[in-house]
């Protein structure tokens, strides 16, 4: 019986294959789009954690402070990964290497202007901006702290970025899958229609529904499937020429591909989805 | 085999189909359904076959009550059931061979029997030596002998042929109502519906006349 299911639904394919293969791009093109959008999510998110890694705290201290004290006390805090104490003269050194040339106007100053510093470091899990905020506020009340910097402003919008491309997501997703249904649903009722005699007949004769939509349940399938393999394959190349152009923009930056793990989901879902599509449009014809 | 008790139809909410129609046909039996067009012969037989549904009354039919009938009971009825219509409907990308086998298939015939029986068939319908040809290149009376031999395929109980010979010279129809009789000696019930009268006229069959949905007459002729 199954071998008749899919013979027969690989022949509905083959005899319509100018449709098939245009509903297969449609599907397709629909699926590239959310893997697109997949893609950037996960370079966002990698980037993310790039610049994570650079979010430094830097706490500036008054002068006569008790810096060692004032170390234990930051290094309490649970989000605080590593200390780094600048005192003021190892700041002056750096700032004069920095000036070059220019370094006799600090000369004529006389005094160090330069106050020593903390670079606190922050653990990986808690580099958002909603850690981050109450350690600043914390840090800033320790005494003899004079003044705190942190990169507030981009963290705050590459964590809320991300927030909004997760919601986007699902609503892109669910707005793609529902027209891919819509997509092989329409094709395979093109199909029922050009064998709308066909199945009447079958009813005569006495087949069930189970067997009357066997071949359609395949094709649905198929078509779905291959949608998937070919946007995968298409996503690869596209993924190919934008990462080559990456490479010279950000230069460091790795451009990352979806994992295995994410890849096959997709001409699975497409399986899925195709299968429900001609669910749908058979529901009616059925009857 | 067959039995109607109080039968009405009707269509688009009050035109009435059949009114009150009560019909009992015997297991093994040869009737004809005769009256003018639109006196409700169809109707009769798509209820039958439940390709309507009464709206009154009750309807036995192979051991089924119709009133009771579950949807997904209906293909099992039907394969108790052969059904040969007016326009043959026979599927014009497969060959006559190909057309028989295919309804064999569609009730679950293991492969293995498939030819014997469908060639049996052909055989009844004298088309073997056409096995191989497409409907289309077929006259009108061997068409529906390629009707009824898929019809007769998988050994139904009762045959229901509406206008049979609607679009058959004469000597093709009395070729049809032939067959029919070897399929009735085999024990097999048949009902059909004409409004020719030339294939029942002193055919010694009981005749049932409908008239405006009712039935007008019955007896032998």
């Amino acid at each position: 019986m199954i071998s008749y299911h899919l013979s027969e639904g690989l022949r509905n394919i083959s005899r319509n294959k100018l449709l098939t293969l245009t509903a297969i791009f449609t599907i397709s093109v629909s699926m590239m789009i959310f893997g697109i959008f997949l893609i950037l999510f996960l370079n966002l998110n990698l980037l993310h954690e790039g610049w994570g890694e650079r979010i430094q705290i830097t706490v500036y201290l008054k002068d006569d402070t008790d810096k060692d004290g004032l170390i234990k006390e930051i290094k309490k805090e649970k989000e605080v990964a590593e200390v780094i104490y600048t005192s003021k003269e190892k700041a002056l050194a750096e700032f004069r290497k920095e000036l070059g040339r220019e370094k006799e106007v600090l000369d004529s100053i006389g005094e160090n202007p330069l106050p020593a510093s903390l670079d606190v470091s922050v653990k990986k899990e808690y580099r958002s901006s909603e850690f981050i905020e109450p350690l600043v506020e914390t840090i800033k009340m320790l005494s003899g702290v004079e003044e705190v910097h942190y990169g507030e402003e981009w963290v705050k919008d590459l964590t809320s970025l991300l927030k909004g491309l997760r919601v986007t997501g699902l609503f892109l997703g669910s707005l793609l899958a529902l027209g891919i249904i819509f997509i092989t649903s329409n094709t395979i009722r093109l199909t029922l229609y050009a064998r709308q005699e066909e199945i009447e007949i079958m009813k005569f004769i006495g087949a069930t529904k189970g067997f009357i939509r066997g071949p359609f349940l395949v094709e649905g399938a198929l078509q779905g499937f291959g949608a998937g393999v070919l946007s995968v394959l298409l996503l690869y190349l596209f993924y190919s020429i934008a990462a080559y152009g990456i490479d010279f923009r950000l230069p460091g930056f790795n451009p990352g591909f979806l994992a295995l793990s994410a890849l096959i989901p997709i001409p699975l879902s497409g399986f899925l989805l195709g299968l429900l599509g001609s669910l749908f449009s058979m529901g009616r014809f059925l009857k | 085999m067959i039995e109607m008790l109080n039968v009405t139809k009707y269509y688009d909410g009050n035109s009435t189909a059949l009114v009150d129609v009560n019909l009992k046909v015997e297991k093994g039996e040869f009737i004809f359904i005769t009256g003018p067009s639109g006196a409700g012969k169809t109707t009769l037989l798509k209820l039958l076959f439940y390709a309507e549904i009464a709206d009154e009354g009750q309807i036995l039919i192979a051991g089924w009550d119709l009133y009771k009938l579950s949807k997904r009971s209906i293909p099992y009825l039907r394969r108790n059931i052969g059904i040969v219509f007016q326009d043959f409907k026979l599927l014009t990308n497969m060959t006559v061979f190909e057309n028989v086998a295919f309804a064999m298939r569609v009730v679950g015939t293991p492969y293995k029997e498939i030819r014997q029986k469908a060639l049996n068939v052909l055989k009844l319908a004298g088309l073997v030596h056409k096995a191989d040809d497409y409907p289309l290149r077929l006259s009108g009376g061997e068409q529906q002998r390629v009707a009824i031999a898929r019809a007769v395929g998988n050994e139904p109980t009762i045959l229901l042929a509406d206008e049979p010979t609607g679009n058959l010279d004469n000597r093709s129809a009395s070729a049809i109502i032939e067959i029919f009789k070897e399929i009735n000696s085999k024990g097999t019930t048949v009902l059909v519906a004409t409004h020719n009268e030339n294939l029942f006229t002193s055919s010694g069959r009981r005749v049932i006349t409908l008239d405006s949905g009712r039935v007008a007459g019955e007896g032998l002729r």
